[in-house]
């Protein structure tokens, strides 16, 4: 019962948001996501002996139910999703928004959306989420995004629509192979998925995965992902970044690595050498970029490359690292973007070479920009350290052929992800002061907002064991 | 059967109402509780027919199957949705009011004739009722040649395929010595490999295709509903369609099952092709009008894949499809009579304007477009279910997917026009609360169908 | 050579010639003649079939009826005296093969297939026993499609008065395309005035 609040405080609030006028729908969305980070930390926090569960018949013809379950990594990922969206608020508090009500209405839809994704344990069910997931975020990035929102968005929204397609068509395939009664449940799925013969799992694997290498995104298929991030209004590109990528992994972990072993064996070392592509890819155009939000586009495609790689190398270690990493990327990126947005906020422009002398101008902002950036390229003692160190450890350990070799470049591309964040931390916060705008510092939900960020940071670098042990249970299923 | 006498007689009254009533009003009150009325009728007849003994009627010149009332029953439905959202605009189209009611009592008749046919005869006038009307009404507004020349292609290319189909019955009827469908299952099989039937059923499936406006037969489909008044294309493109799909399944389904290893082929590829056709000419359309009519095209693919499928689920799937597209295109016509300019610039600001209108438009073409929990998902979720469980054609399903995305784009066209794009779009006539609240019935119909679908099926 | 076969093969001449005239004439009003000709050539195999009933309203409706119906109409256009323009070589020659092609296949199909009776008794195929059937309701009774097909020629008769009734205007609906796109205002004045008038 407690799962479908989940959904439900979002949704309901979501619609609501929609009738209020003025700042009404601020405070409206504050409550909402207060509400349901609360239980969602109830849900992660408190130990239940088995994973919740939430089911009612709903579609009985198609073997449907509206069945959600919480396990470890569900109420990990519903848990940042809280965190997140009520940063996401906290932060949005002294800005101005136009049309409000509707835009914190998306907002809150779009986070209903993704619990459902994170929850769903009913492939038709995952599958409808994943498509309201997202519809609202189309809505709000044509709709308060930058000069060119409209083509990038509708390239983003197409690019995602035919990937959930052909997942659809998977999905359909694989519950007419359900024993007995067609069914949906995950149970059913899986067990209907691995007794298919290899054969048909190689390309029922590539029909499933494409939405989710869309999603992610994985090499070849990330050319929607810098435009939109870029486009986006910024707790738009929270959402995307901190949030909607992970959907992918977390498909990729629930949906596929259980449903299709054979298949994903197959393509594993496929998928690793374009996620590792896309890792030192990303970081050598991160390198060139000037304007600070593509730099963290890229660099977020290199991050996502790593935790892909992991996903495909079937190791204990490696699938832990990967549930650790998903919550510390997005916290960590999340820090990125909203610091991004406060200096163009403050100074108009997020183009580094006109940037400088924050340092001075304004210091607790500078100071909360190095210890994000440190987390994001994994500096211990940070949150980054401790999942990137268990992601290698995975790679390490892999069994396939070239592991060592695949684990070099990667940690290559993390290296040059080293220099191109310190290069931005210098010419942000320290050189001259580019520009005569008078700098102020951070205001009060700023502060609060960085400090739940920074918070996070420094306590999972140091006491990382309650993550560690929320979803230690999960990742030992998930190696084949 | 009852529904079929009370169809009738109703359309006999429409039109003596046009001798003793003179105020438009009140005629289109009149149809509205014909229309209501006869919905009570099919339900009755649904309600009386037991559910696994199917009635034959007349020598088994129909055949009252459950699933085929209950199919009526929604069509009907969806006709009074019609007459209730635009019962009005009908009243602009010219003078004789009372006789374009007459003439679509006249095509429900037809309607059901198709569904429950039995027999080819019976077939044949059940489509010829069907189209007759339908020639009439595309010509029925006289002072816009375009409108003129719809009805006359129309019905030259009705006639050729009249013939068509009439051909490919004799050649049946050589091979299987009888009209009756269900008969012709035994006698066929018996000589499986018979050329003449191969051949009839091959000129049945080219005047069917004709028919659904399925490529390469589909020329006339733009044309003629874009040239006809939108409140009569907004009939033609849904109820209509529905039926002769309905019709193409039944004889496919009942008949020429066990043949299906030798036409599913060529059937396949004439879906492709609508679907290819359909959906890369809809996208270089500047006019939602003719948008809709290469999207009725590409809709009409996707409902080829119950034909495809020849299983159980296909009925189905079909029932489903035909509301839910049939509701939302309804939907989306009862906006677009109330603008004038019927481009996509047309649409621009419509979300300022007029809110609601904006919305409802929003979700049907949500559906259109097969987004979940809209009922457009669930219509292509049971069709795509049908052929993926007969299993020999996932190359289709996947082609098709693809154009489904290829959708998204001209449908997402007009959202984008009328959430993002400035612009003070002309309302032809004003928008009521009435319309508004019918609007937002059909809305709440199009996302009922998406959540709980159960609710408009029935047992196969 | 019996005289079967000799009326036969004039009858064939008789419905072949006049079709291919039909179809090659130049002058329309000439090719509704020769259609003619080839109708009657039908209905007089139905009489060297035996089957009367069938070649009479073979007579009545396509003979009486409809072609005399196609020469009416050509009458009321004009222009019915002058030659029809010649068509592209292109779309003759296609044209003739596709009615080639139609030709043999439904030759090779008719003549690869065994036809075989339906196992039902037969009926004496005279116009009493036909118009009983058509009426009845026991077995291999028409009277379903007798009634349904009524309804579809009050549809149809429907459809003709509203189509042809408000053409009281013949001079607008005759001119050009340019008239109304050049004075669309005017045209919409005159349409009122002769819809009130009706």
């Amino acid at each position: 019962m407690i799962l479908i609040l989940l959904i439900l405080i979002p949704f309901l609030t979501g619609i609501i948001s929609f009738t209020t006028k003025g700042d009404g729908a601020k405070s409206l969305g504050l409550l909402s996501s207060m509400l349901t980070l609360a239980v969602a930390a109830y849900v992660s926090g408190a130990n239940f002996a088995a994973p919740i569960t939430f089911t009612k018949p709903w579609i009985p013809i198609l073997g449907t139910q509206f069945s959600l379950m919480a396990d470890g990594m569900s109420s990990m990922l519903c848990l940042l999703t809280g965190i997140v969206s009520l940063v996401v608020m906290i932060m949005n508090v002294n800005k101005p928004v136009e049309r409000a009500g509707a835009f914190y209405g998306f907002l809150l839809l779009s986070q209903a959306g993704l619990m459902g994704v994170f929850l769903a344990s009913d492939a038709l069910l995952f599958y409808v989420f994943w498509e309201l997931a997202l519809i609202p975020v189309y809505f709000l990035c044509s709709q308060w995004g930058g000069e060119k929102r409209i083509p990038v968005t509708f390239k983003f929204f197409i690019y995602t629509f035919v990937g959930s397609l052909m997942m659809l068509a998977g999905l359909i395939y694989l519950s007419l192979q359900t024993p007995g009664v067609t069914s949906y449940s995950w149970n059913d799925i899986v067990r209907a998925g691995t007794s298919l013969p290899a054969d048909q799992q190689m390309w029922l694997f590539w029909l499933i995965f494409i939405a989710f290498a869309i999603k992610m995104p994985v090499f070849p298929f990330h050319t929607w992902q810098p435009d939109t991030y870029e486009q986006s209004p910024t707790p738009v590109t929270i959402i995307l970044s901190a949030l909607m990528v992970k959907m992918g992994l977390f498909a990729v972990l629930r949906w596929l690595i259980p449903v299709l072993p054979a298949g994903v064996a197959y393509w594993s070392e496929t998928v690793v050498i374009l996620s590792v592509v896309g890792i030192v890819y990303a970081s050598c155009i991160a390198i060139v970029q000037t304007d600070i939000k593509r730099l963290i586009a890229y660099s977020s495609i290199a991050h996502m490359g790593l935790m892909c790689a992991a996903a495909f190398t079937n190791s204990a270690v490696g699938m832990h690292g990967i549930m650790v990493q998903m919550f510390n990327h997005g916290i960590n990126i999340t820090g990125m973007w909203v610091i991004v947005s406060m200096i163009e906020q403050r100074y108009g422009t997020r183009d580094m070479t006109k940037l400088g002398g924050m340092a001075s101008a304004a210091p607790a902002m500078a100071i909360a920009l190095v210890i994000i950036s440190l987390a994001n390229i994994a500096l211990p003692l940070t949150n980054g350290f401790v999942g990137e160190f268990m992601l290698f450890n995975g790679i390490f350990r892999a069994d396939t052929a070239g592991h060592i070799l695949i684990m070099v470049v990667a940690g290559l591309g993390i290296i040059l992800g080293a220099v191109y964040t310190l290069n931005m931390i210098q010419r942000t916060a320290y050189g001259d002061a580019g520009s005569a705008v008078v700098v102020k510092d951070l205001s009060v939900n700023e502060y609060l907002g960085l400090a739940i960020i920074i918070s996070l940071i420094l306590f999972l670098g140091v006491y990382p064991k309650p993550l560690l042990d929320l979803t230690a249970g999960v990742a030992g299923m998930m190696v084949r | 059967m009852k529904a079929i006498i009370a169809t009738t007689v109703f359309g006999v009254i429409m039109m003596f109402a046009g001798l003793w009533v003179n105020d438009k009003k009140s005629i289109a009150g009149l149809a509205t509780f014909l229309f209501a009325a006869l919905l009570g009728v099919t339900i009755w007849d649904l309600t009386t027919t037991s559910v696994n003994s199917p009635k034959s009627l007349f020598n088994d010149m129909l055949r009252s199957e459950h699933y085929s009332l209950w199919f009526n029953t929604i069509m009907t439905g969806c006709s009074l949705l019609y007459v209730l959202l635009m019962g009005k605009e009908v009243q602009k189209v010219g003078k004789y009011v009372s006789e374009y009611f007459a003439l679509i009592f006249f095509i429900l008749c037809g309607l059901y004739l198709l569904s429950m046919y039995n027999n080819l005869l019976m077939m044949f006038i059940g489509i010829e009722i069907l189209s007759i009307p339908q020639y009439i009404l595309a010509g029925s507004d006289k002072r816009n040649l375009k409108s003129s020349e719809a009805s006359l292609k129309y019905f030259l290319m009705g006639a050729f395929s009249t013939g068509i189909l009439l051909m490919g019955i004799t050649l049946l009827y050589g091979a299987a010595r009888t009209f009756n469908i269900t008969e012709m299952v035994t006698l066929m099989h018996s000589d499986a490999l018979n050329p003449l039937a191969l051949a009839g059923i091959l000129f049945i499936m080219i005047a069917f295709s004709f028919k659904v406006s399925a490529a390469p037969m589909h020329m006339w489909t733009p044309d003629v509903y874009d040239g006809s008044p939108t409140v009569f294309t907004a009939f033609m493109a849904t109820v209509v369609k529905s039926a002769a799909f309905f019709a193409f399944l039944r004889l496919f389904q009942v008949s020429f099952n066990s043949l299906s290893e030798h036409w599913v082929m060529v059937l396949a590829i004439i879906t492709a092709a609508t679907l290819l056709v359909g959906n890369v000419t809809a996208v270089f359309q500047q006019s939602v009008k003719r948008m809709l009519a290469y999207s009725s095209i590409a809709q009409a693919g996707f409902m080829l894949f119950a034909v495809l499928a020849v299983n159980a689920v296909a009925w189905q799937g079909i029932i489903i499809y035909a509301v839910a597209y049939s509701v939302a295109t309804i939907g989306i016509f009862a906006v677009l009579v109330k603008l004038k300019d019927y481009t996509y610039d047309g649409f621009n600001g419509l979300a300022q304007r007029e809110p609601l209108l904006a919305f409802v438009t929003t979700i049907f073409l949500f559906s259109l477009a097969g987004i979940p929990l809209t009922g457009g998902f669930m219509a292509k979720y049971y069709v795509l279910l049908a052929v993926v469980q007969q299993g020999q054609l996932m190359w289709l399903v996947i082609f098709a997917l693809l154009m489904a995305a290829i959708s998204v784009y001209y449908y997402f066209r007009v959202i984008i026009a009328m959430y993002f794009k400035a612009g003070t779009p002309e309302i032809s006539s004003p928008v009521t609360g009435g319309d508004k609240f019918m609007l937002v019935v059909t809305c709440a119909l199009v996302i009922l169908l998406g959540v709980l679908p159960q609710l408009f099926l029935t047992k196969v | 050579m019996d005289a079967r076969t000799i009326i036969f093969y004039l009858l064939a001449a008789t419905v072949i010639g006049g079709g291919l005239m039909a179809v090659t004439s130049r002058k329309i009003f000439r090719s509704a003649v020769f259609l003619l000709f080839s109708l009657i050539g039908i209905a007089g195999f139905y009489f060297f079939l035996d089957q009367e009933f069938i070649a009479a309203v073979q007579v009545v409706v396509y003979v009486g009826g409809i072609v005399v119906l196609i020469l009416f109409s050509i009458f009321l256009t004009h222009g019915s005296g002058e030659d029809m323009k010649k068509p592209a070589l292109g779309r003759a020659v296609f044209s003739a093969l596709a009615a080639a092609i139609g030709c043999v296949l439904t030759m090779y199909l008719i003549s690869e297939h065994t036809f075989q009776g339906s196992g039902k008794p037969a009926l004496e195929p005279s116009a009493g026993n036909i118009g009983a059937q058509m009426l009845s309701v026991t077995e291999y009774g028409f009277i379903l499609p007798f009634e349904v097909v009524s309804m579809l020629l009050l549809a149809a008769m429907i459809g003709c008065i509203v189509i042809a009734i408000k053409v009281k205007v013949p001079e607008q609906k005759v001119m050009p395309k340019i008239k109304e796109e050049t004075e669309p205002v005017e045209l919409e004045v005159v349409e009122e005035l002769k819809t009130e008038e009706v």
